[in-house]
This record gives C-alpha cells, structure tokens and sequence, in this order.
C-alpha cells in the first residue's frame, strides 16, 4: 500500500442525554464526519435502592453512553477535545471521558477528514494514561467492570461487539459457540495499566482459550470521568468531584497512581506487540472482507457497529450503517493485510473501506503450548 | 489475535462434536426451563392445593410440557437464526436499492402474509363458540360465518400499520405522531359502539384481535426489519427501531369495528330466543348469519361426555401431531420463502451465511410444531382443568370430567332426608376408599336399562357460603399470577427482550423488561377478571386506562415509549392467550355473560403502564449520574 499518513483519532464517551449537544455542537463547526457507536458505562448504584436491588440483583447501574470517534490532523487534536469538553461539560464528573490516539492511516483520507484548525488553543487533558481494550464473551464485563468500579481504576465503557475466529472454521457447528461479545475500554494512568491488565486477565480468565484478548494502548492526551458511583455526596462536595478537582489542581493523574492495590501476580505471561488494524466499511460486507484476510492467515477479529454520519452530503455517498473490525496482527503481517484488503477492492465503491492502524505495545490473549504464536 | 503460519480448516470428530452440542442444546433448554416452570408449577400446585381436585391425565400433560420447553428452545433458536438476520438484511437493503412506493408495497405483503400464517387468531373463535345468533349477531357473525371478513380485515389492520412503521423509520418521526391521532380515533368509536345495539358486543373482540394479532412470527420478524431500516435511514435517531408491533396491534382493532359497522347494517338486530325463532328475522339476514345452514332448524347443541377408546385416542393424537405440524409450516414457510424470494430475485442481494439461515428456519419449523403439539397436549389441558374448575371457590360447580358409573346401582339404597326447610331430599350412601359419603340422588341420572347410576361429583364453593366475597378474591389474585406467570415463557417477548438488550447495548436487560411486562399483565389480566365478574364495559376500562397512557407518555422518553407500546402487542401470545380464554370462558360460563372478550385488551394495556413507570425510575437513576454534581455546581 502506498498510502500512509499519520492521524489523530478522538474518542469521546458522553452520557446520552448530552449526545444531542454534542452532535450539534459538532455540526456546528463543520465537522461532519464521525462515528457514533451506543455503549454504557456503569455505575456503582446507591444503596438503599429497594427497587433496583430487587429487579436487578447487582449493584450496578447502566448508564447509557455514545462514542463518538473523529480522525484528525495533529494540529486539530487540541482543538477537537476541547470541543468536547466544552460541548458535554465533561469536567463535571459523570459526563463522560474524552481521549486522543495517534493512528495511521492505510486508506484514501476520508472526504470530509479534519486538516487543521487556526485555534489556538491551551493545551487540554492529561497526558501519561494509557487505554485497555479487552474483549470477553458477553455477560462477562460486568464482574470485571464491577470489581473495577468498586477499586476506584477508572470507570470502563462497555458496548457490544461480534467476534469472528476459530468459530468460522467450524461449519455450521459454530452456532454452538456464541459469537457476542463484550468489549471494555478503560483509561488508567500508564503506571497502572500493567496490573490494570494482570488484574483483568485474572479476573475475566483470559488466560483459557477462547475467553478473549486484552492489549494496551497509547495514549495522547485524556480527560477521564471519575464517577464511579451514584452514592449522593455526604460531604459538601462528592468523592467524584474530589477527584476530578485535585486532577485538575495537579495538571496530571500521577497522584491517582494504583499499582500497589493491585494483588501482583506471581505467573508470568507472555505478552505479544502487533498493531490493531482497524477496518471500516459499510454493513453486511465486512464478513466478506474478513473472509478473505483469513486466507493471509488473519484469524480471529472484532467486529462493532457503529454509524457514520456525514450530513454534510445530501447524496449519499456513505451509507450511515457500518462495521468496523478491530484485528490485531504482528506488524510483519500489515503489508500482505493491506494488499489483500486492496485486491479485494475493500476500498472501492462497493463497500467504502477505511483502514487505519494504532501500534500496540503489549497484548495478551491464550496461546496455545506448542509456541506457536496466536 | 494475530494470525497462525498455516491456517487449515478444522476437523472435528464425533467425539467434539458432542462437546460443542450438548452443553449448547443444555443451555438453551434450561434457558426455557427457567421460564416455562413458574406457569407449570403454579397450575399444578393450585389446582392440587387449592382447588384440591387430582390434575386428570398427568402423565400426558407432562409429555406435553416438556414438549413446550423443548419447542420452544428449537423455535427461539431458529428464530435468532434464520427470521431475524433475514429481516434485518432485508432492512438494509430495502432503503438503499427500492423506492418509497417499493417499500410500501413490501410492507403490506408482509404485513397481510405474516398475519394470515399466524394461528392465534383461531383461539378468538374459540372464545365466541359459545355466543348465541339472537345475543349478538354482529359477533356470531364475525366468529361464524363472517370470520373469513374478519381475518382479512385483521391482516390487512396490520399491513398497514407495517407501512406506518416504516414510514416512520424512514422520516424519523416521533411515534406519538401516529400514537396520538390512532388512539383518540379508537377510543371515539369505542366509545359510540357502546351506544350502538351491535356494535357494543364485537368492541370486546376487536380489542381483543388487536392483541391477538402480533404472534411469535410476526414480532421478532418486524422489529429485526425495523432495526435495518433504521440503522440505514439517516435521519433516525439511535435505538427507535421500536413501535411497529403496537401499531400492528392497534390498527387491526380499527379494522375490525370498521367491518363491524359495514355489515351493523346488513344484520339484525340483538333480541331474545323465541322472537329470533319466530321468524324475527328475514331470509337475506339469515343467510349472510347462518350461511348455508339457515334451513336447518338451529337447535341448541349438548355436549355430552364421551369416552375415548385407546384406538380413537391415538387417532385423535396423530391428528394432533399433524395439525401441529401444518401450523408450524403454514406461519413460517410461506413467510420465509416470501423474503428469501425477494432478497434474491428482487433485491439481488446474497445472504451472508445462507446455510445458517436455512437451518434456523428449519429450527423455527420444528420447534413451532413440537411447541404447538406441548401447547394442544399439555398447558391447554392443565388450563382447561383448572379454568374449568375455578368458580369452585365461589360457587358449586360439577365435575364433569371426574363422572362416576355406578354399576349395578340398587334404587332401594336411596334413602330419604330432610333438608332445613323441611323438605324431603333424596340421597344414598356410596363407599369410596375407605369412607362412606352422602350423595344427592336425582331421578335422571339413573338409567334403568344398564343399571348404571351416572353421578357427577360437585365441587365446592371452597371458601365459605355460594357467592363468597372470599372465593372472588381467590380468583382475582389467581388471575394476577396466571396473567403473571404466563407471560415469563412468552417467546415473543423473549425475542423482543433480546434485541431490546441488543440495541441499547445492555442499558436495558431483558429481564428488567420481562418482569415490569408480566406485572403488568398480571394486573391486566386481573382487571379483565373484574370485567367478568362485575359485568363492566370493556369501554369503561379501556378509555381511562388509554388517556393515562397518552398522559404518561408525555413525561416519558422516546426511548421507553417505543418500547413500552411495542411491549403491549407482544405480551399476548400463544401461551398467554389460551390460557387466560380458558379461565375466562370458564368464569364467564358460570356468570352467563355473552362474551368472554376483554381479558386479552386489558392484559396488553397494562404491560405498557407498568413499562412506562419502570421507564420513569431507570430514568431518574439515569439523570441521576448527571444531575446530582450539577446541581451542586450552581
């Protein structure tokens, strides 16, 4: 692929009843093109509450999110974040996170990509954090997102997703292996992120096979949610805003380090580096595309759906339905990925492929013994 | 993740293959266990400790359970399988490759072919089997000869309500838009087919069709079609794939009073017995109501009961199993063939893994027939039973069913007493087990010929005196429970729980769903009990019931509204509705109402209060996450 060009990506999560604001927010400034993608982020529920603790017998709350995702220039990121955090109020605990990552792009700029911003802006968010994406059968984020919630980590996101895998090479035997999967995202401060994940792993059981993966990655610059629970403030300000309080009184998170609440664990495991590439196209085709990566090889892959607007075109040049695939591979494999993507014509009218790639230091997920790398 | 140097496709052997099946098949049948068991459980133990009566043919309604749980998790399975992905491909694709006037077109196909397969809407006849031609011939019109009148307008009812619905994926626009206007019209002719002679007796039966209308097929297969259009129509708004299956309930019941007025006219009027056998009426009328049996003097029909031969019951259960068959594949074949035809001839679009998509229809045809055979065989039976027997908590009732022949009666056994007012009554001592018991002897049970003395055991009044306020109450928190309980192993709303769960992400669980719909039909099912008991007009009951709706609705989110509506038309279905016509037509009997109409549109009104409310409090913890820092802000 001759393509290559270095991006930004924004990731911001907003509670739903700010997703109007933030849609026309955006709107407003001409950006046109995003991803929207429903999620929830939960929430330790107050206690006390007779009718929860009796329709649902955890003591978590859902609360409902969107993520938005918007590619940009460099120059933009800045710009773009404090966009959000302005448009959803997000430094009032509870409203949501917003984060940048460097990606690289593979693919045809998108039509209505984000160049550059005359703003100048100070510069937004903390930087030092590190994301955790970790995908585990469905049901299975809650007991993770929980015990998470309860050691104050960071407040996971979780949104729905389909894995494709060993599943697919079974014939018609695979509606025996559910396909729904769960994935949480988590922001914690680069400190913690290694026993952030050791715990995860622990916790969700990665290390069987077919439970799921978790890799880490980097980040820009962040601005995090701290609510973590609905528990009304018995002080005159709430731990949550405390928090969010003494962030900004210190510029950083460094302060909210964990490493040493986590139980360390005694295994070692065997981490693996790659890049994720994220693939992007239209509803109902990506299983095609998927098909034919298997053949280079490429295994197993998420798949989400998410929506792409673009309003600003009346014709509709993109349809607003679409997949997206996250894929994890060794970074040798990227180039024979990208060219059997490009034989395909992934990237042509029919399916409007957009690729990118975000590097990723550290993954995990079950390998077999005979060292053969998954 | 990465990859592996040689990927090959995988063997499985006999062994593995095992190992992927069992626990899949385990998990999915106790799935159904857990919610098939609390209705079964619940008939049983009140019928055993309550009404204190021996379930009849145990063994055989057993059978007839498991065949349930067993249907079911084939049926459900299918459905996530085949019908659902189908609809949902064909969602995507509609908007993008056909114009509006296509997508109408489709919509009332499928709309009048899904509602034409479902066969609920036979059970409505079941319900007006016992309405007599001079009591309302409007309605033994419709359930009699007419019903063919009345499945069309039904169909046709929900067709239209499909347009609607995809109208409103496709323009975005709020379903209070249709809700409102639907709602004001329909209650406006309820309430002036409650001043109209014949009118006021199809009103409970066309709120009834109404509920009856959206079946197991049609729910799950309308709202995947919703989910694709709405992902694809770029003015939608996120997660209102919602609201076609309460317009598919509403519609028809608009439908139906239309038909009622058209042929109001044709027919005569509601009079007593001998002005209709005296010639009360004319030949055209009597034509269009009796059919071609209008010559044939009508006589009243006694059914007397009989004992089955071992032969003739196994005859009787092939039929059963073959019937149960025909209906699995008459509601999904047709259906199925119908969309698989139009994704590729029309659409020219592939499936994506098509081999899926036929075994989940398999799966649906299969489970269908095993569920309808463990519905015929196994909770209509065990509702029957208990339904029948019911008023015996308020009143004396014979237990047909449990007849007793005394062989070789001797007449000069029977012996003479005298009752509180002094009068003679006759009675006989008969030894059962081990204690002797006094029967009443009537002169006309005794048949001289055989010597046979045919006795029929009477059953209660269980609390207290004949009419006790006690026994009432039995029967109402009993409604409540049936109501309740039947609704958990309702397979429509098991569906619609799923992709409700699926498309907001988890933020509203299927059981939170499940449970707030079964409390309110429970209390649905409790208030059409009411109805029964006290003879109240359906229209008494609907109206407030739908102005609070419609008052609610505007405190409410668009989210929960949506699926609080669709909640109503799923909540009735095949297992609810025989059920709660059983324990209807079997209070209603002893009260001597007309119809027992009424249960079923109460049953699916409430379902969207309870959602509703349920609605309010998710929301409030919600807005909880937000508001409660802010306010501390300012």
């Amino acid at each position: 692929m001759h393509f290559k060009q270095k991006a930004i990506r924004i990731t911001a999560i907003v509670h739903r009843d700010l997703t109007d604001l933030v849609v026309s927010a955006l709107k407003r400034n001409n950006i046109h093109y995003f991803h929207m993608e429903p999620g929830r982020y939960p929430v330790l529920a107050k206690r006390g509450w007779l009718l929860f603790d009796f329709y649902q017998n955890h003591s978590i709350i859902d609360t409902p999110v969107t993520i938005f995702e918007v590619s940009c220039e460099a120059s933009a990121e800045n710009f773009l974040l404090s966009l959000f955090r302005d448009a959803a109020e997000l430094n009032i605990p509870g409203h949501g996170s917003v984060y940048s990552e460097t990606i690289e792009f593979h693919s045809p700029l998108p039509t209505d990509y984000i160049v550059t911003t005359e703003e100048k802006t100070k510069t937004v968010g903390f930087s030092g954090l590190t994301g955790i994406f970790c995908i585990l059968p469905r049901g299975s984020a809650e007991p993770i997102a929980r015990l998470i919630l309860q050691n104050g980590v960071a407040v996971p996101t979780i949104s729905y997703g389909t894995g494709t895998g060993l599943r697919d090479q079974l014939g018609l035997l695979r509606i025996t292996i559910p396909k729904e999967k769960e994935i949480l995202k988590l922001v914690v401060h680069s400190s913690d992120a290694e026993h952030a994940m050791d715990f995860i792993i622990e916790v969700g059981r990665l290390d069987l096979p077919g439970r799921g993966f978790i890799f880490e990655f980097p980040i820009g610059r962040g601005l995090l949610n701290t609510k973590v629970s609905l528990e009304g403030p018995k002080q005159a300000a709430s731990m949550d805003q405390i928090i969010s309080a003494l962030d900004q009184l210190y510029g950083n998170m460094e302060w909210r380090k964990k490493s040493n609440q986590f139980r360390q664990s005694a295994r070692h495991r065997n981490y693996f580096e790659g890049v994720n590439v994220v693939i992007n196209c239209k509803e109902e085709s990506i299983e095609s595309s998927l098909a034919n990566l298997r053949k280079v090889g490429v295994s197993s892959s998420t798949i989400s759906l998410n929506k792409l607007l673009h309003s600003q075109n009346e014709k509709n040049a993109f349809t607003p339905a679409r997949e997206a695939a996250n894929i994890l591979i060794p970074k040798k494999n990227l180039s024979e990925v990208l060219s059997v993507l490009e034989e395909t014509g992934f990237f042509g009218e029919e399916t409007e492929g957009i690729v990118y790639t975000i590097e990723i230091p550290r993954a995990f997920s079950y390998q077999s013994k005979l060292g053969k790398r998954k | 993740m990465a990859r592996n140097e040689k990927e090959e496709s995988i063997h499985i052997g006999f062994r593995e293959t095992i190992t992927l099946i069992l626990p899949y098949f385990q998990k999915k049948i106790w799935d159904q266990i857990k919610a098939v068991i609390w209705i079964v459980l619940y008939l049983a133990l009140f019928q055993l400790f309550i009404l204190r009566i021996p379930i009849k043919e145990a063994g055989l309604i057993a059978l007839g359970i498991s065949a349930v749980v067993l249907g079911l998790a084939f049926f459900l399975e299918g459905l996530f399988l085949g019908l659902m992905p189908l609809g949902e491909a064909l969602g995507l694709r509609l908007p993008q490759k056909l114009g509006i006037f296509s997508i109408i077109l489709f919509s009332i196909l499928m709309g009048v072919g899904a509602t034409l397969a479902e066969p609920a809407i036979a059970i409505l006849r079941a319900c007006g089997s016992k309405v007599a031609p001079w009591d309302a011939p409007l309605l033994y019109f419709l359930l009699n000869e007419g019903s063919f009148f009345l499945y069309l307008s039904i169909a046709i009812g929900v067709g239209i309500s499909v347009v609607f619905g995809m109208l409103r994926f496709l323009f975005g626009f709020s379903l209070m838009r249709i809700l409102v206007p639907t709602i004001v019209i329909l209650l406006g002719v309820s309430i002036y087919a409650y001043f109209d002679e014949n009118l006021k007796f199809i009103s409970g039966l066309a709120w009834d069709s109404g509920a009856v209308t959206t079946g197991p097929v049609t729910v799950p297969l309308v709202v995947a079609l919703g989910i694709g259009i709405s992902k694809v129509a770029e003015k939608n708004d996120q997660s209102s794939a919602y609201g076609v299956v309460t317009l598919a309930s509403l519609f028809p019941i608009l439908s139906v009073f239309l038909v009622g007025m058209y042929f109001s006219g044709k027919l005569p009027k509601p009079m007593s017995e001998e002005v209709f056998f005296k010639q009360g009426i004319k030949l055209e009328e009597a034509k269009l109501l009796l059919g071609d049996s209008y010559k044939v003097p009508f006589t009243k029909e006694v059914s007397l009961p009989k004992k089955i031969s071992p032969p003739e019951f196994f005859k009787k259960a092939k039929e059963n199993i073959f019937d149960a068959f025909e209906l699995a594949i008459r509601a999904i074949l047709p259906l199925s063939i119908f969309l698989l035809l139009f994704l590729g001839l029309i659409l020219k679009e592939k499936i994506s893994y098509p081999e899926e998509v036929f075994l989940g229809i398999g799966f649906s045809i299969i489970g269908l027939s095993i569920f309808n055979f463990g519905i015929i065989f196994g909770l209509n039976k065990l509702g029957d039973q208990v339904g029948g027997k019911l008023p015996s908590t308020f009143r004396s009732i014979e237990l047909i069913d449990s007849t007793k022949f005394i062989p070789n009666f001797n007449p000069k056994s029977v012996l003479k007493a005298v009752n509180e007012d002094g009068k003679e009554e006759k009675f006989f001592y008969l030894k059962e087990r081990k204690s002797y018991t006094g029967i009443p002897y009537h002169e006309e049970n005794w048949n001289q010929k055989n010597k046979v003395y045919e006795y029929v055991p009477i059953h209660g009044p269980i609390f207290g005196k004949e009419d006790n306020l006690l026994g009432y109450l039995v029967v109402l928190v009993f409604a409540f429970f049936l109501g309740y309980s039947a609704t958990l192993a309702e397979p429509a709303l098991s569906a619609l729980g799923n992709t409700v769960e699926e498309t907001t992400v988890g933020t509203f669980r299927k059981s939170l769903l499940i449970q707030s719909v079964a409390v309110g039909v429970g209390l649905g099912t409790l208030l059409g009990m009411l109805k029964i008991l006290l003879e109240i007009p359906l229209v008494w009951i609907v109206v407030p019931i739908y102005l609070l709706l419609l008052f609610l609705n505007t405190f409410s989110k668009s989210e929960f509204i949506d699926i609080a509506w669709d909640s109503a038309g799923v909540t009735t279905g095949p297992i609810t509705v025989p059920l709660i016509i059983a324990m209807g037509l079997g209070i209603g009997n002893q009260m001597g109402t007309v119809d027992g109409f009424g249960i079923l549109a109460a049953a699916s009104a409430f379902p969207i209060l309870s959602v509703l409310i349920m609605g309010m409090f998710v929301e409030n913890s919600r807005k909880l996450s937000l508001r409660d820092s802010e306010l501390k802000e300012k």
